[in-house]
């Protein structure tokens, strides 16, 4: 795969150590189900694939995405869960589609690939995977900042 | 400026602070939009503007970068028509809110936050903000 996102910055909440004390969980990772068999780069926008829980690559328009996967997935090496960073400010590629104006919400379309969110409504929502920073034209890229769901 | 917001409780890491370049000074709890390239923002104006966050800190001419919390609960100044509890609210002037009514996703893009109590016309109400 190509075009996997890039840390500009990891945001996120604070959980107590077993002294009590909070300490910052940088970019607030979720765990998912993820097939055995799959190998998938860190860095690759994942989208949510089928129950229960489990995600895949991103690979096109329409998939609900969840967050940016925060480790490597080796090819059956019998590692079948992964976590996702769902809160931070990432570099991700815009498709070869149309260019994207600062403050918009971005959509997945592709491979690694972001667009301009277009669909209506509150299931179109779920499909975004946050505010673009700036203005980005085809295949250029673009800062990013997510907070899932 | 007038109508800043009031911090009522700030979530996640302290408010979930993050940091932009700033295009010109302003006081602390001004509501800020996304304003241009790159990662820049200004003080809110009117409707038709991307919420970002409330400024966490007073920006004085020079500054060259700036604080916004993301994620809370503040205190925030109806613009005119009041707005039902329940209901997102947009920008819609300096410093001030109305109720969100934009269609589809980049209607949302402008979302303030989720408004807490039902306010009267210019009234201070609640607002629950969580960005982006």
């Amino acid at each position: 795969m190509a075009n996997e996102a890039v840390i500009i910055e990891l945001l996120g909440g604070s959980v107590p150590n077993a002294q009590g004390i909070q300490e910052v969980v940088a970019g607030n990772p979720v765990r998912f189900t993820v097939a055995d068999g799959a190998g998938i780069e860190k860095g690759t926008l994942m989208q949510l694939s089928s129950d229960p829980r489990t995600i895949t690559a991103s690979s096109g328009d329409n998939q609900i995405f969840v967050g940016v996967l925060a480790e490597e997935k080796v090819i059956s090496d019998g590692v079948t869960n992964v976590s996702v960073w769902t809160k931070g400010i990432f570099d991700m590629t815009n498709a070869n589609v149309g260019a994207i104006t600062l403050g918009n919400y971005a959509k997945l379309n592709g491979a690694n690939l972001i667009d301009t969110a277009d669909e209506a409504g509150a299931q179109g929502a779920t499909e975004h995977v946050g505010m673009v920073l700036e203005s980005a034209a085809k295949q250029e890229v673009v800062a990013v900042w997510i907070n899932r769901p | 400026m007038t109508a800043e917001a009031v911090i009522i409780e700030l979530h996640g890491n302290q408010g979930d602070p993050v940091r932009f370049t700033p295009a010109a000074a302003a006081e602390k709890g001004t509501l800020m939009y996304l304003s241009a390239d790159p990662r820049t923002i200004a003080a809110s104006t009117a409707d038709g503007q991307f919420f970002v966050g409330v400024l966490a800190h007073e920006v004085v001419t020079g500054d060259t970068s700036a604080t916004v919390y993301t994620h809370g609960i503040f205190d925030m100044t109806d613009s005119g028509a009041g707005i039902t509890l329940g209901n997102y609210a947009k920008l819609n002037g300096a410093n001030l809110i109305a109720t969100a009514d934009e269609a589809g996703a980049q209607g949302v893009a402008q979302e303030v936050g989720m408004v807490l109590e039902t306010t009267g016309a210019g009234e201070v109400v609640a607002v629950w903000i969580n960005k982006p």
